[in-house]
């Protein structure tokens, strides 16, 4: 059984230990990338199954970071979880159009985020882990 | 009878005593200040003088100081006529003024003291004794005379108050002037006015406003220009022009309305305390060859007030172009504090997700065993965490809201699923306080008309607050929708502490907090209920508490139903 890869990219160097250690112990392996360009020469070498993204990045932000994987062939597909401090008003739908599947805001609850990551790599164990807000009760 | 000279620079009242003293038979001269009062009085010799204190160029002190010391006209009696008499009495004396009138004064007291300074029988005497005498033939015929000149008067004066009140209520400035040059027109009686405000450079005319009698008569909208003939005089010379054709001066003929000949013209300054601004004309007056000397002291007094409604054009459109200004400056100023508290939440919550992690990663055990009282640490610290992550939320809504940037979308909504997941959030948090978390289930409620977001909210900072100040006992949650037409009504109720009867009004307040719950509240920015007070006010409903001291508080809020549902309600 190969442990599905997680790409960490994330300027802050003791968050980037501290998501390290929390998705190791859930059986992850992990990669890092610390700006926008270096993260999408490492997603091309490494080939993770799922991206964790911050939003604030050197060299051009998350969302320049998901514009470029659509028009990279085997990172069109790479399912992207946006992790950032910035502000979900505006910044979270922009994150979901641009085809992110989810978007967090730091702090992030570790337990949904985790959810988030298990049901999109499809090893979930349970059903609709959603991101910070559950959805609407529209009618 | 005896001539006066009356001074006051309000040609109302002037026109007042004119008429006045006029009916008691005696001539009457005519003086709008003290300077001019002194050359009057030098050059005419009058017997008496009635003055104003509180004039413009001279006022009445001076005036009469002058007087005193002139040896050919110091021996004049004067009576002050003024508004402020107790001050005035101090000053009299020195002065030798020995009578002084309070404005506004019964004309039978005026001419009582008139009678009495020029050494003759008042003039209350002389009615009884006239009516003693019987119905003389003499006075039988002049007292309804004198009566109906006084009516007049009186109906121009009524015209006049009309006019100012009429004046006062009408906001909009060009509205303003037109009512005011059309009641000019008509107060006075003439078959045409016009108006002209002069631009800030005293040029050109920046406004100009036209009435005429006959709406049917195409009106001249020609502007003469501000010095053009006769308007020129007026203008340099500061005083009115009254002229009966034929005219020596042609420039008249050109402010014919409509290019028939013109057959009388009077025109008066407009003049404020110290400019010349305007003038005021009228053509041809009607029912008569001129306009008489009453005319022009009317059109004066006319010219008067409408220097007062000039005034606010000038002052409204100044506020106007001010508050438009703050309005710009205070957006961006708003805009300003937006972006840095959402600058500054940003950069707080980077480090603050660190701290978070780390804490989770010890408390989850990732990072190696520890002991119960580590543990029991951590958990404070991840406490606290959480605690700062929701003020810096707070600080972003509220920043939002003044900035009248709040996203916020309503639809119909069902409080079901939202009661049904609070009451899945907070069970386990009330059980480890060992109070209980009661939900009413709305079932079988109609929806509301709400932004489920803000909704949830609401209820979650209201469900927080109560947990905060419950120690023991119950916290309950429901939904009612009889109390308001139209309105759903959500109750949070507990059996904590309570408000004090002086918080429970300022518990809503921006950074409010209960002093003495400051041990169990301190945690916060006092923030939560006014956030809660403006998302429900964005819904068009309303928040208020009820509480007693020790004895728990509820907080109720409603949010208006579904448009249909409302419908429905009303049976329509």
């Amino acid at each position: 059984l190969t442990r599905k890869k997680i790409l960490i990219v994330e300027d802050d160097q003791d968050m980037r230990r501290a998501l390290n250690v929390r998705l190791r112990a859930n059986n992850y392996d992990t990669a890092f990338a610390s700006d926008a360009i270096v993260a999408l020469s490492i997603a091309k070498k490494e080939r993770p199954d799922l991206i964790l993204l911050d939003l604030g990045l050197p060299g051009g932000d998350g969302f320049m970071v998901m514009e470029r994987m659509k028009n990279i062939d085997s990172l069109s597909c790479l399912p992207v979880i946006v992790v950032s401090a910035r502000d979900p008003e505006g910044n979270k739908d922009r994150a979901l159009s641009a085809g992110a599947e989810a978007f967090f805001q730091k702090p992030v609850d570790n337990e949904k985020l985790i959810a988030a990551i298990r049901c999109s790599l499809g090893d979930a164990d349970q059903v609709s882990p959603i991101a910070d807000q559950v959805s609407p009760i529209k009618v | 009878m005896a001539r006066i000279l009356a001074v006051d620079d309000r040609p109302v009242n002037l026109q007042f005593l004119v008429s006045l003293l006029g009916y008691d038979g005696h001539s009457v001269l005519e003086a709008s200040d003290g300077q001019e009062a002194l050359d009057i009085t030098r050059d005419q010799h009058p017997d008496l003088i009635i003055t104003d204190i509180e004039m413009p160029v001279m006022d009445g002190y001076e005036f009469v100081t002058h007087l005193r010391n002139d040896p050919g006209i110091a021996g004049t009696p004067v009576i002050f006529y003024t508004a402020h008499a107790g001050e005035a009495k101090f000053v009299t004396q020195p002065r030798g003024v020995a009578r002084v009138l309070t404005k506004p004064a019964e004309p039978e007291m005026i001419l009582n003291t008139v009678s009495s300074a020029l050494g003759e029988p008042s003039f209350t005497d002389r009615q009884m004794q006239s009516a003693g005498a019987g119905a003389g033939v003499e006075s039988a015929g002049k007292i309804p005379d004198a009566l109906i000149a006084l009516q007049a008067v009186s109906l121009r004066l009524s015209a006049l108050i009309e006019l100012g009140l009429e004046l006062a209520s009408e906001r909009d400035p060009q509205r303003q002037l037109d009512r005011f040059c059309s009641s000019a027109r008509s107060i006075i009686g003439s078959s045409y006015a016009a108006l002209g405000i002069l631009d800030d450079e005293k040029q050109s005319i920046r406004i100009f406003v036209a009435s005429t009698h006959d709406p049917e008569k195409k009106r001249n909208h020609y502007i003469p220009p501000a010095y053009h003939g006769v308007l020129g005089t007026v203008l340099t010379e500061r005083r009115p022009v009254r002229l009966r054709t034929p005219f020596s001066d042609v420039g008249v003929l050109d402010l014919s309305p409509d290019g028939s000949p013109v057959s009388s013209f009077l025109c008066v300054p407009l003049i404020s305390p110290t400019d010349v601004y305007g003038w005021l004309y009228l053509v041809d007056k009607l029912g008569a060859e001129e306009f008489s000397a009453d005319d022009e002291r009317l059109a004066r007094t006319l010219a008067a007030q409408v220097t007062i409604a000039y005034e606010n054009v000038v002052l409204y459109e100044t506020a106007a172009r001010n508050a438009e200004e703050l309005d710009k400056t205070r957006c961006q100023e708003l805009e300003m504090k937006d972006q840095f508290v959402s600058h500054v939440s940003h950069e707080l919550r980077s480090p603050l997700a660190v701290i978070h992690q780390f804490v989770t990663l010890m408390l989850d055990g990732l990072v190696g065993g520890i002991t119960p009282e580590q543990r029991e640490n951590l958990d404070v610290v991840l406490k606290n965490t959480l605690q700062l992550r929701e003020m810096i939320s707070d600080l972003l809504d509220i920043t939002r809201a003044e900035a009248g940037k709040l996203l916020f979308e309503q639809h119909g909504v069902s409080l079901l699923p939202l009661f049904i997941e609070l009451e899945r959030n907070y069970r386990e948090r009330a059980a480890q306080k060992g109070i209980l978390f009661l939900v009413q289930e709305p079932r079988g409620l109609p929806l509301v008309y709400a932004d489920p977001q803000r909704l949830r909210q609401v209820l979650s900072n209201l469900i927080e607050n109560a947990f905060k100040f419950t120690k023991r006992g119950k916290v309950t949650i429901r939904a009612t929708w009889d109390e308001q037409p139209g309105f759903m009504r959500i109750t949070v109720s507990d059996t904590g502490c309570g408000i004090s009867k002086s918080g429970l009004r300022l518990v809503f307040n921006r950074l409010y907090q209960e002093e003495t719950t400051i041990e169990l509240s301190r945690k916060g920015l006092g923030l939560g209920l006014h956030i809660c007070e403006h998302l429900v006010s964005l819904h068009g409903g309303r928040i208020w508490a009820e509480s007693r001291k020790g004895q728990g508080s509820t907080f109720f809020f409603t949010v208006p139903l579904r448009f249909e549902e409302i419908r429905k309600g009303r049976g329509i």
